[in-house]
């Protein structure tokens, strides 16, 4: 069994609009898919169910065993917090926090908050000299980047990006791209939303959307090669 | 610890933040609470102002022998007896009275005697107990003096007498006469005016009536002296304590009237004071809906969110409750001034008092804000939605 597991789901809204139409993912530990699609395809709605933001109307969502179609809201808070990275295309830093601090809101909703472990967090995307900064003073790919370090400051099962690059320059872009690099080569599971082809042929597998229904899923090799 | 070091980290740059919303609501607890803590000195020093400025109208109880009683006077131990019933900071005076009938010799017409009331009194007391006497020339000056008198305006018109004049008087039953120097003429607007009053000794000495009184006055101080009269009453036989409704109960009127007015007032400045806390409130919360989105996509649960903007509202709250409270003993200080002439006395019960109201008020203010925490969608947040 994979670490993220969907079966047969499906979310409606209203009486028949169908975000997602009967979607069945398995998504095993270790592994980098990027979930791609037009708008309106029902990529952020898949987001928001294996993000715990929502439920599916239909079908079972299980994040490593845990099936979360029945839980309750702060049932999913609690397994967002304890399973789940996210990472986000505005960044969504806290503006009159300094990014260590920033890095620090995660530790403290999760448990205990470490100044010196945020630090280090920092260090690890390589903005261990910048924790004093508030968010205004930092570029688009130093908030991502601090941003990337509030996700992985918990030890997340899962990390979980949306558009990371959606809102950087190219070198900025490159940066964080690498960084995703080096995280899914430690071994997290990383799943990425992106309408970028470029970004997500990166990923070792490809989960393309329509209409809220899975198309076909190109196998992509370790080494970023099609190989079915 | 460390978490509560991050919380108060977290709590204290949210308010830095904001520092003008924060600042609007703290302007409305300060004003708020100014005013009720000035209303509430004043108050709490009013009735004993106002019981000390109507004491310029004279005694508020009397003490007679109640109407049971077959002999109409009382020994002076039984005043005695009533005095120790008060504390000695609230009684401002007592003055007993000993009434006879005398005869009075006019003046210039020989053997001309005109039946006169003479009273025997205190009159170091009559500064306390009845200060709107006018008095011309002087009172006698001390309860020893036997050769003196003061006369009543119209019985020393009627008799013809004037300050310095020296008048006898008698007293058939028993027989004894004094010839007495007129000291002061009084004018009280009440039957005083044709009453003739020697010390209560020497009274006592002429009328035959060692150690008896017929009746006594007190001003004293306080609320509630209907009650405090029931009570001492309760204690005492062959005499009754009553108060002098005219006085006592304007003296009630005005402070209810003067009580309703405070409530009133106190009511529109708490509604004033919370609809601009919550409204604040309710613009900080948006403001920071997209923040509060991001915790809640973080982990935080509602209780957390809320127990975060609980603790601003009551920071908030506390200190313009301290401040406030500061500023309104400043304006009481004001109004005793223009009011009463005086200053209002420091009550250490209106701190704390202050303090927790503009807590409470600051977070009853937020229930409404706190409400909305709860309704934030992280997903629709981030989303930018």
């Amino acid at each position: 069994m994979g670490l993220i597991t969907l079966e047969n789901v499906s979310k409606i809204y209203g009486e028949d609009v169908k975000a997602l139409d009967n979607i069945s993912l398995d998504i095993k530990e270790g592994e980098w898919v990027s979930i791609m699609g037009p708008s309106g395809s029902g990529k952020s709605t898949m987001l928001n169910l294996i993000g715990c933001m929502d439920t599916p109307s239909k079908g079972v969502v299980k994040i490593d065993g845990i099936d979360i179609s029945e839980l309750d809201k702060k049932e999913l808070t609690k397994v967002r917090r304890e399973k789940i990275g996210l990472v986000f295309q505005q960044f969504h830093l806290v503006p009159y926090l300094t990014a260590v601090e920033n890095v620090m809101v995660a530790q403290y909703y999760h448990s205990m908050a470490e100044e010196e472990e945020a630090r280090k967090a920092l260090e690890r995307v390589g903005l261990g000299h910048r924790g004093n900064h508030l968010p205004k003073e930092l570029s688009g790919g130093e908030q991502q980047r601090v941003c990337i370090a509030r996700a992985l400051i918990n030890y997340p099962k899962l990390i979980l990006a949306d558009e990371p690059t959606g809102n950087l320059d190219k070198e900025n872009e490159n940066i964080v791209l690498d960084l995703f690099n080096e995280l899914h080569d430690q071994g997290h599971t990383i799943m990425m939303v992106t309408h970028d082809p470029k970004v997500g042929q990166l990923a070792e597998r490809q989960i393309n959307l329509d209409h809220g229904k899975l198309k076909d899923t190109p196998q992509i090799s370790k080494e970023r090669g099609l190989v079915s | 610890m460390k978490k509560l070091q991050m919380f108060l980290r977290m709590v204290g740059k949210a308010f830095k933040e904001r520092k003008s919303r924060v600042a609007i609501a703290f302007f409305a607890i300060v004003v708020g609470v100014g005013i009720i803590a000035s209303l509430f000195s004043v108050y709490y020093d009013i009735s004993i102002k106002m019981s000390e400025e109507l004491r310029v109208y004279g005694a508020n109880l009397v003490l007679a022998p109640d109407l049971q009683a077959a002999n109409k006077e009382m020994n002076i131990e039984q005043l005695d007896k009533i005095v120790n019933k008060f504390d000695k900071d609230k009684l401002v005076g007592y003055r007993p009275n000993l009434y006879g009938v005398a005869k009075a010799k006019a003046k210039g017409i020989l053997d001309v005697k005109k039946p006169v009331v003479l009273v025997g009194t205190w009159f170091d007391q009559v500064d306390q107990v009845n200060p709107y006497w006018k008095v011309e020339g002087e009172l006698l000056a001390n309860k020893s003096v036997d050769d003196e008198v003061v006369i009543g305006k119209e019985a020393a018109k009627k008799l013809g007498y004037d300050v310095g004049d020296t008048i006898t008087i008698s007293v058939e039953e028993t027989g004894k006469e004094e010839k007495l120097i007129i000291s002061g003429i009084i004018t009280t607007g009440n039957e005083a005016d044709s009453q003739i009053f020697v010390n209560l000794s020497l009274a006592q000495e002429l009328l035959g009536k060692p150690d008896k009184i017929n009746i006594a006055y007190f001003s004293v101080l306080g609320q509630n002296l209907s009650s405090k009269v029931k009570k001492i009453n309760k204690t005492v036989n062959g005499i009754e304590l009553e108060t002098i409704k005219k006085i006592a109960s304007s003296e009630g009127k005005v402070l209810n009237k003067i009580k309703s007015l405070m409530y009133l007032v106190v009511m529109i400045i708490l509604l004033s004071t919370l609809l601009c806390v919550s409204t604040t409130m309710m613009t900080i919360v948006t403001e920071r809906k997209e923040e509060i989105g991001l915790k809640k996509a973080l982990g935080a649960e509602n209780s957390n969110i809320i127990t975060e903007f609980l603790t601003e509202a009551a920071i908030l709250g506390g200190i313009g409750g301290l401040v406030g409270y500061g500023l309104g003993f400043l304006g009481a200080q004001a109004i005793g001034q223009s009011v009463f002439d005086s200053y209002i006395s420091f009550r250490i019960m209106i701190v704390p008092a202050s303090f927790i109201l503009a807590v409470l008020v600051s977070c009853i203010a937020s229930i409404i804000p706190v409400r909305m925490v709860v309704d934030i969608d992280p997903a629709v947040v981030l989303k930018g939605e």
